[in-house]
Protein backbone atom coordinates (compact mmCIF):
# COMPACT_ATOMS: atom_id res chain seq x y z
CA UNK A 1 0.00 0.00 0.00
CA UNK A 2 1.24 3.11 -0.85
CA UNK A 3 -0.08 6.64 0.75
CA UNK A 4 0.83 9.15 -1.70
CA UNK A 5 0.87 12.71 0.92
CA UNK A 6 0.44 15.93 -0.78
CA UNK A 7 2.86 18.98 1.22
CA UNK A 8 3.17 22.37 1.41
CA UNK A 9 6.86 22.79 0.43
CA UNK A 10 9.76 20.96 -0.37
CA UNK A 11 11.53 22.16 3.10
CA UNK A 12 8.67 20.43 5.06
CA UNK A 13 8.29 17.36 2.53
CA UNK A 14 11.79 16.63 3.66
CA UNK A 15 11.17 17.37 7.45
CA UNK A 16 8.26 14.70 6.50
CA UNK A 17 10.80 12.56 4.93
CA UNK A 18 13.26 12.06 7.87
CA UNK A 19 10.57 11.32 10.33
CA UNK A 20 8.59 9.11 8.60
CA UNK A 21 11.59 7.37 7.68
CA UNK A 22 12.99 7.18 11.66
CA UNK A 23 9.31 5.41 12.22
CA UNK A 24 10.38 2.58 9.72
CA UNK A 25 8.07 4.09 6.82
CA UNK A 26 9.95 4.02 3.76
CA UNK A 27 9.35 7.52 1.22
CA UNK A 28 10.04 8.90 -2.04
CA UNK A 29 10.03 12.81 -2.37
CA UNK A 30 8.49 13.74 -5.86
CA UNK A 31 7.50 16.71 -7.04
CA UNK A 32 3.64 17.19 -8.23
CA UNK A 33 1.57 20.02 -10.08
CA UNK A 34 -2.21 20.22 -8.68
CA UNK A 35 -4.53 22.67 -8.22
CA UNK A 36 -2.29 25.28 -6.40
CA UNK A 37 0.49 24.86 -8.75
CA UNK A 38 3.79 23.65 -8.03
CA UNK A 39 4.26 21.32 -4.78
CA UNK A 40 6.17 18.28 -3.50
CA UNK A 41 4.68 14.77 -1.96
CA UNK A 42 5.64 12.04 -0.42
CA UNK A 43 5.16 8.63 -1.82
CA UNK A 44 5.16 6.55 1.25
CA UNK A 45 4.90 2.67 2.62
CA UNK A 46 1.88 2.35 4.55
CA UNK A 47 -1.35 3.90 5.14
CA UNK A 48 -2.23 7.11 4.87
CA UNK A 49 -4.05 6.58 8.32
CA UNK A 50 -1.06 6.57 9.77
CA UNK A 51 0.95 8.61 7.61
CA UNK A 52 -1.30 11.58 8.48
CA UNK A 53 -1.44 10.39 12.57
CA UNK A 54 2.16 10.87 12.86
CA UNK A 55 2.60 14.01 10.77
CA UNK A 56 0.02 15.83 12.61
CA UNK A 57 1.54 14.80 15.87
CA UNK A 58 5.20 16.73 14.28
CA UNK A 59 3.17 19.35 13.32
CA UNK A 60 3.83 19.11 9.64
CA UNK A 61 0.39 20.44 7.53
CA UNK A 62 -0.57 18.02 4.39
CA UNK A 63 -2.43 19.57 1.63
CA UNK A 64 -3.50 16.31 0.78
CA UNK A 65 -3.53 12.37 1.15
CA UNK A 66 -4.41 9.42 -1.60
CA UNK A 67 -3.98 5.82 -1.05
CA UNK A 68 -3.16 3.47 -3.85
CA UNK A 69 -2.81 -0.31 -3.62
CA UNK A 70 -4.75 -3.00 -2.11
CA UNK A 71 -6.11 -2.45 0.68
CA UNK A 72 -7.21 1.48 -0.42
CA UNK B 1 52.43 40.08 4.49
CA UNK B 2 48.95 40.94 6.00
CA UNK B 3 47.45 39.79 9.41
CA UNK B 4 44.05 39.79 9.77
CA UNK B 5 42.52 41.10 13.08
CA UNK B 6 39.56 41.90 12.27
CA UNK B 7 36.98 39.09 11.89
CA UNK B 8 34.66 40.96 13.97
CA UNK B 9 33.31 41.69 10.15
CA UNK B 10 34.16 38.43 8.72
CA UNK B 11 36.33 35.96 9.71
CA UNK B 12 39.04 35.62 6.88
CA UNK B 13 40.65 33.23 6.11
CA UNK B 14 37.91 30.76 5.66
CA UNK B 15 38.71 27.50 6.57
CA UNK B 16 39.81 24.68 3.63
CA UNK B 17 37.03 22.73 4.43
CA UNK B 18 34.26 25.84 3.76
CA UNK B 19 36.41 26.68 0.77
CA UNK B 20 36.15 23.25 -0.63
CA UNK B 21 32.41 23.18 0.36
CA UNK B 22 32.06 26.28 -1.92
CA UNK B 23 33.67 25.07 -4.78
CA UNK B 24 32.15 22.24 -4.37
CA UNK B 25 28.89 24.00 -4.89
CA UNK B 26 29.38 26.24 -7.61
CA UNK B 27 30.27 22.73 -9.89
CA UNK B 28 27.45 20.60 -8.73
CA UNK B 29 24.79 22.65 -7.21
CA UNK B 30 21.65 24.17 -9.36
CA UNK B 31 19.02 25.96 -7.67
CA UNK B 32 16.87 24.56 -4.87
CA UNK B 33 13.25 23.37 -4.96
CA UNK B 34 12.24 24.44 -8.20
CA UNK B 35 12.00 21.28 -10.12
CA UNK B 36 11.83 17.50 -10.22
CA UNK B 37 15.08 16.67 -11.84
CA UNK B 38 18.27 14.78 -10.46
CA UNK B 39 20.34 18.47 -10.06
CA UNK B 40 17.66 20.57 -8.24
CA UNK B 41 16.70 17.55 -5.98
CA UNK B 42 20.50 17.11 -5.08
CA UNK B 43 20.99 20.92 -4.29
CA UNK B 44 17.57 20.63 -2.21
CA UNK B 45 19.13 18.22 -0.30
CA UNK B 46 22.33 20.38 0.26
CA UNK B 47 19.73 23.11 1.56
CA UNK B 48 18.15 20.95 3.93
CA UNK B 49 21.02 19.24 5.11
CA UNK B 50 22.11 22.92 6.05
CA UNK B 51 18.71 23.72 8.02
CA UNK B 52 19.13 20.57 9.61
CA UNK B 53 22.94 21.68 10.65
CA UNK B 54 21.95 25.01 11.72
CA UNK B 55 18.37 23.90 13.56
CA UNK B 56 20.87 21.28 15.56
CA UNK B 57 23.22 23.99 16.30
CA UNK B 58 20.79 26.57 18.13
CA UNK B 59 18.15 23.95 19.37
CA UNK B 60 15.17 25.13 16.91
CA UNK B 61 13.36 22.97 14.18
CA UNK B 62 15.10 23.05 10.48
CA UNK B 63 11.74 24.42 9.23
CA UNK B 64 12.62 27.33 11.27
CA UNK B 65 15.89 28.11 9.91
CA UNK B 66 15.62 30.74 7.46
CA UNK B 67 18.25 31.98 4.90
CA UNK B 68 19.11 35.30 4.30
CA UNK B 69 21.61 37.65 2.87
CA UNK B 70 23.23 38.47 6.08
CA UNK B 71 22.62 39.38 9.63
CA UNK B 72 20.99 42.87 8.85
CA UNK B 73 18.80 41.56 6.70
CA UNK B 74 18.02 38.51 9.08
CA UNK B 75 16.92 41.88 11.64
CA UNK B 76 15.04 43.76 9.32
CA UNK B 77 12.96 41.31 8.87
CA UNK B 78 12.55 40.47 12.10
CA UNK B 79 12.01 43.93 13.16
CA UNK B 80 9.56 45.22 10.81
CA UNK B 81 7.79 42.26 10.86
CA UNK B 82 7.06 42.50 15.03
CA UNK B 83 6.53 46.17 14.23
CA UNK B 84 3.67 45.55 11.69
CA UNK B 85 1.18 45.64 15.06
CA UNK B 86 2.86 48.60 16.07
CA UNK B 87 3.65 49.22 19.87
CA UNK B 88 6.83 49.66 21.83
CA UNK B 89 10.35 48.31 21.27
CA UNK B 90 13.16 48.02 23.92
CA UNK B 91 16.84 47.70 22.49
CA UNK B 92 20.25 48.03 24.20
CA UNK B 93 22.50 51.06 24.23
CA UNK B 94 25.14 49.12 22.24
CA UNK B 95 23.11 48.10 19.14
CA UNK B 96 24.73 48.06 16.22
CA UNK B 97 22.87 49.93 13.34
CA UNK B 98 21.28 46.67 11.48
CA UNK B 99 18.96 47.25 14.88
CA UNK B 100 18.64 51.10 15.37
CA UNK B 101 18.28 51.86 11.93
CA UNK B 102 15.33 49.67 11.39
CA UNK B 103 13.97 51.13 14.49
CA UNK B 104 14.12 54.06 14.46
CA UNK B 105 12.96 54.39 10.76
CA UNK B 106 9.33 52.39 11.92
CA UNK B 107 9.53 55.41 14.99
CA UNK B 108 9.79 58.07 12.44
CA UNK B 109 6.93 56.54 10.58
CA UNK B 110 4.99 56.92 13.51
CA UNK B 111 4.63 53.20 13.46
CA UNK B 112 6.16 52.47 16.57
CA UNK B 113 7.46 53.61 19.83
CA UNK B 114 11.15 52.67 21.72
CA UNK B 115 13.39 52.88 24.37
CA UNK B 116 17.11 52.38 24.57
CA UNK B 117 17.82 50.26 27.82
CA UNK B 118 21.49 51.28 29.12
CA UNK B 119 23.74 47.92 29.57
CA UNK B 120 25.67 48.58 32.19
CA UNK B 121 28.68 47.20 34.18
CA UNK B 122 26.93 44.24 36.03
CA UNK B 123 24.52 41.33 34.12
CA UNK B 124 22.06 42.51 37.23
CA UNK B 125 21.99 45.95 36.42
CA UNK B 126 21.70 45.43 32.88
CA UNK B 127 18.98 43.14 33.37
CA UNK B 128 16.78 46.05 36.18
CA UNK B 129 17.99 48.23 32.58
CA UNK B 130 15.32 46.09 30.54
CA UNK B 131 12.69 45.47 33.04
CA UNK B 132 12.13 48.98 34.10
CA UNK B 133 11.35 50.24 30.32
CA UNK B 134 8.60 47.10 29.80
CA UNK B 135 5.34 48.62 29.09
CA UNK B 136 2.05 47.35 28.53
CA UNK B 137 2.23 47.85 25.16
CA UNK B 138 5.94 46.46 24.99
CA UNK B 139 5.52 43.79 21.54
CA UNK B 140 9.44 42.97 21.52
CA UNK B 141 13.11 43.02 23.14
CA UNK B 142 15.61 43.43 20.57
CA UNK B 143 19.24 43.19 21.97
CA UNK B 144 22.47 42.02 20.56
CA UNK B 145 24.06 38.96 22.38
CA UNK B 146 27.44 40.99 22.58
CA UNK B 147 28.60 44.85 21.35
CA UNK B 148 30.71 44.12 18.27
CA UNK B 149 32.64 47.25 19.71
CA UNK B 150 34.06 46.38 22.64
CA UNK B 151 32.37 42.67 23.20
CA UNK B 152 30.90 43.09 26.29
CA UNK B 153 28.64 40.60 26.59
CA UNK B 154 24.93 41.00 27.46
CA UNK B 155 22.58 38.42 30.19
CA UNK B 156 20.60 37.19 27.03
CA UNK B 157 19.34 34.26 29.14
CA UNK B 158 18.13 36.24 32.08
CA UNK B 159 16.57 39.31 29.44
CA UNK B 160 15.19 35.78 27.43
CA UNK B 161 13.18 34.67 31.18
CA UNK B 162 11.64 38.19 31.54
CA UNK B 163 10.72 38.35 28.05
CA UNK B 164 9.08 35.31 28.49
CA UNK B 165 7.64 35.96 31.67
CA UNK B 166 6.14 38.82 29.98
CA UNK B 167 4.74 37.60 27.20
CA UNK B 168 7.08 39.75 25.00
CA UNK B 169 9.37 38.87 21.78
CA UNK B 170 13.48 38.39 22.01
CA UNK B 171 14.93 39.12 18.75
CA UNK B 172 18.78 38.56 19.55
CA UNK B 173 21.66 39.67 17.19
CA UNK B 174 23.85 36.75 17.90
CA UNK B 175 26.52 38.12 15.65
CA UNK B 176 29.68 38.16 17.73
CA UNK B 177 28.42 35.73 19.99
CA UNK B 178 27.20 32.70 17.55
CA UNK B 179 29.96 30.03 17.04
CA UNK B 180 31.75 30.45 19.81
CA UNK B 181 29.72 30.42 23.00
CA UNK B 182 26.53 27.82 23.38
CA UNK B 183 23.13 29.76 21.77
CA UNK B 184 20.10 28.05 21.88
CA UNK B 185 16.52 29.00 21.38
CA UNK B 186 15.82 27.42 24.69
CA UNK B 187 17.82 30.47 26.08
CA UNK B 188 14.61 32.39 25.96
CA UNK B 189 15.23 33.52 22.80
CA UNK B 190 12.58 34.19 20.53
CA UNK B 191 14.07 34.97 17.07
CA UNK B 192 17.95 34.67 16.29
CA UNK B 193 19.57 37.02 14.13
CA UNK B 194 23.17 35.81 12.91
CA UNK B 195 25.75 35.81 10.05
CA UNK B 196 26.80 32.51 7.96
CA UNK B 197 30.17 34.60 7.92
CA UNK B 198 31.52 35.36 11.26
CA UNK B 199 31.17 33.09 13.85
CA UNK B 200 30.25 30.28 11.78
CA UNK B 201 32.89 30.55 9.10
CA UNK B 202 30.80 30.79 5.78
CA UNK B 203 31.03 33.08 3.08
CA UNK B 204 29.86 36.80 3.13
CA UNK B 205 26.16 36.88 1.73
CA UNK B 206 24.95 34.13 4.22
CA UNK B 207 22.88 34.86 7.05
CA UNK B 208 20.35 33.04 8.94
CA UNK B 209 17.06 33.77 10.96
CA UNK B 210 15.66 31.08 13.15
CA UNK B 211 12.41 31.04 15.05
CA UNK B 212 10.68 28.99 17.43
CA UNK B 213 7.17 29.94 15.98
CA UNK B 214 5.28 31.39 18.60
CA UNK B 215 5.88 34.86 17.20
CA UNK B 216 5.17 34.89 13.12
CA UNK B 217 6.41 36.89 11.09
CA UNK B 218 4.45 38.33 7.72
CA UNK B 219 7.25 38.66 4.54
CA UNK B 220 8.76 41.14 3.76
CA UNK B 221 9.16 40.47 0.21
CA UNK B 222 7.20 37.98 -1.93
CA UNK B 223 8.05 36.23 -4.60
CA UNK B 224 8.98 32.50 -6.18
CA UNK B 225 9.43 30.19 -3.14
CA UNK B 226 9.16 26.87 -5.81
CA UNK B 227 5.49 25.42 -4.10
CA UNK B 228 1.69 26.71 -4.46
CA UNK B 229 2.75 28.70 -7.37
CA UNK B 230 -1.17 29.69 -8.99
CA UNK B 231 -1.90 31.22 -5.32
CA UNK B 232 -0.05 35.49 -6.18
CA UNK B 233 0.02 35.12 -2.45
CA UNK B 234 3.57 34.69 -0.34
CA UNK B 235 2.86 30.96 1.13
CA UNK B 236 2.52 31.49 5.17
CA UNK B 237 4.51 28.14 5.92
CA UNK B 238 8.26 28.58 7.32
CA UNK B 239 10.58 28.97 5.78
CA UNK B 240 8.73 30.10 2.44
CA UNK B 241 7.04 32.65 3.81
CA UNK B 242 10.34 34.60 4.30
CA UNK B 243 12.38 33.21 2.11
CA UNK B 244 11.52 33.62 -1.81
CA UNK B 245 13.58 33.97 -5.27
CA UNK B 246 16.78 32.34 -5.68
CA UNK B 247 18.87 30.92 -2.33
CA UNK B 248 22.68 31.31 -2.32
CA UNK B 249 23.70 27.45 -2.68
CA UNK B 250 27.12 28.37 -2.29
CA UNK B 251 26.51 30.51 0.20
CA UNK B 252 24.64 27.79 2.36
CA UNK B 253 26.72 24.79 1.55
CA UNK B 254 29.81 27.39 2.90
CA UNK B 255 27.76 27.39 6.30
CA UNK B 256 26.86 23.86 6.15
CA UNK B 257 30.63 23.38 6.68
CA UNK B 258 31.46 26.32 8.71
CA UNK B 259 29.27 24.95 11.15
CA UNK B 260 31.09 21.39 10.70
CA UNK B 261 34.03 23.32 11.24
CA UNK B 262 33.24 24.70 14.67
CA UNK B 263 31.44 21.74 15.77
CA UNK B 264 34.93 19.42 15.09
CA UNK B 265 37.26 22.26 16.63
CA UNK B 266 34.83 23.05 19.25
CA UNK B 267 33.36 25.83 20.20
CA UNK B 268 34.94 25.98 23.97
CA UNK B 269 38.16 25.55 22.30
CA UNK B 270 37.71 28.34 19.78
CA UNK B 271 36.58 31.08 22.50
CA UNK B 272 39.28 30.12 25.02
CA UNK B 273 42.25 30.61 21.89
CA UNK B 274 40.70 33.67 20.85
CA UNK B 275 39.98 34.86 24.67
CA UNK B 276 43.83 34.24 25.31
CA UNK B 277 44.67 36.49 22.52
CA UNK B 278 42.24 38.75 23.69
CA UNK B 279 44.31 38.70 27.33
CA UNK B 280 47.49 38.51 25.44
CA UNK B 281 47.35 42.29 23.69
CA UNK B 282 45.74 43.67 26.71
CA UNK B 283 48.93 43.40 28.65
CA UNK B 284 50.67 44.86 26.22
CA UNK B 285 48.64 47.01 26.08
CA UNK B 286 48.50 48.14 29.37
CA UNK B 287 51.98 48.78 29.57
CA UNK B 288 51.71 51.41 27.01
CA UNK B 289 51.49 55.19 27.94
CA UNK B 290 48.65 57.10 25.98
CA UNK B 291 46.98 53.37 25.35
CA UNK B 292 43.18 53.04 26.85
CA UNK B 293 41.54 49.55 26.35
CA UNK B 294 37.53 49.45 26.29
CA UNK B 295 36.89 47.73 29.04
CA UNK B 296 35.27 47.50 32.18
CA UNK B 297 36.66 45.83 35.34
CA UNK B 298 33.26 43.38 36.12
CA UNK B 299 31.81 43.11 32.40
CA UNK B 300 31.83 40.16 31.04
CA UNK B 301 33.62 40.06 26.88
CA UNK B 302 33.54 38.06 23.90
CA UNK B 303 36.89 38.03 22.25
CA UNK B 304 37.20 41.68 21.01
CA UNK B 305 38.99 44.31 22.07
CA UNK B 306 38.53 47.97 21.40
CA UNK B 307 41.23 50.84 22.48
CA UNK B 308 42.07 54.34 21.79
CA UNK B 309 45.59 56.19 21.26
CA UNK B 310 46.11 59.40 23.04
CA UNK B 311 46.04 62.00 20.52
CA UNK B 312 45.60 60.08 17.47
CA UNK B 313 42.57 59.42 16.03
CA UNK B 314 41.29 55.70 15.36
CA UNK B 315 41.29 55.42 11.86
CA UNK B 316 45.19 56.94 11.51
CA UNK B 317 45.93 54.89 14.03
CA UNK B 318 44.37 51.65 12.49
CA UNK B 319 45.41 53.35 8.75
CA UNK B 320 49.23 53.25 9.89
CA UNK B 321 49.25 49.90 11.61
CA UNK B 322 47.66 48.29 8.10
CA UNK B 323 50.90 50.09 6.72
CA UNK B 324 52.50 47.74 8.97
CA UNK B 325 50.36 44.79 7.70
CA UNK B 326 48.17 44.27 10.46
CA UNK B 327 44.37 45.21 9.38
CA UNK B 328 42.27 46.16 12.31
CA UNK B 329 39.11 48.04 11.94
CA UNK B 330 38.16 51.88 13.06
CA UNK B 331 36.04 54.01 13.82
CA UNK B 332 32.64 53.76 15.10
CA UNK B 333 31.96 50.12 13.97
CA UNK B 334 28.20 51.05 12.65
CA UNK B 335 27.42 51.05 16.14
CA UNK B 336 27.37 54.76 17.36
CA UNK B 337 24.63 53.89 20.49
CA UNK B 338 27.88 52.17 21.41
CA UNK B 339 30.67 54.95 21.21
CA UNK B 340 28.22 57.15 22.61
CA UNK B 341 27.32 54.70 25.53
CA UNK B 342 31.33 54.44 25.79
CA UNK B 343 32.41 58.27 25.72
CA UNK B 344 34.39 57.61 22.40
CA UNK B 345 32.60 60.08 20.46
CA UNK B 346 36.02 59.52 18.18
CA UNK B 347 35.61 56.17 18.12
CA UNK B 348 38.08 52.91 18.91
CA UNK B 349 40.27 51.01 17.07
CA UNK B 350 38.89 46.98 17.13
CA UNK B 351 40.98 43.89 17.48
CA UNK B 352 38.86 40.76 17.26
CA UNK B 353 40.95 37.32 16.55
CA UNK B 354 39.00 34.41 14.89
CA UNK B 355 40.37 30.71 15.17
CA UNK B 356 43.34 30.89 12.93
CA UNK B 357 45.19 34.06 14.62
CA UNK B 358 48.04 33.77 16.22
CA UNK B 359 49.97 34.90 19.72
CA UNK B 360 53.05 35.63 18.30
CA UNK B 361 51.51 37.63 15.41
CA UNK B 362 49.07 39.65 18.77
CA UNK B 363 52.81 40.15 20.27
CA UNK B 364 54.00 41.75 17.26
CA UNK B 365 50.89 43.60 16.83
CA UNK B 366 51.07 45.27 20.33
CA UNK B 367 54.84 46.14 19.50
CA UNK B 368 53.67 48.30 15.89
CA UNK B 369 50.97 49.51 18.61
CA UNK B 370 54.10 50.90 21.33
CA UNK B 371 55.48 52.17 17.92
CA UNK B 372 52.64 54.77 17.51
CA UNK B 373 52.78 55.73 20.64
CA UNK B 374 56.37 57.01 21.27
CA UNK B 375 56.22 58.71 17.63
Amino acid sequence: MICKAGMASDTLARKAQRILTARGYPCELFRSTGKEGCGFGLAVAGSCERVEAILRKEGIPLRSLQSEGMGG
Amino acid sequence: MMINFDNAATTFPKPASVRIAAEKAIVRYGNAGRGGHPIAARTSELVYAAREAAADFFGAQPDQVVFTLNCTHALNLAIQGIAQEGGHLIISSLEHNSVLRPVYALAKQGRIRYSIAPVKETAAETLQSFSERIRPDTRAVICTLASNVTGQVLPWREIGALCQKRNICMIADGAQVCGMRPVSLSDGINILCLPGHKGLYGLTGTGLLISDGKFPLPPLMQGGSGSRSRSPEQPAEMPDALECGTLNIAGIASVRAGLAFVKKRGMQAIYEHENMLCRLLIAQLSQIPGVTVCRLPHADYMPIVSFCLDGMPSEEAAAALGKQGFCLRAGLHCAPLAHHSMGTAEGTVRFSPSAFSRAEDVASLGRAVRSLCVQ
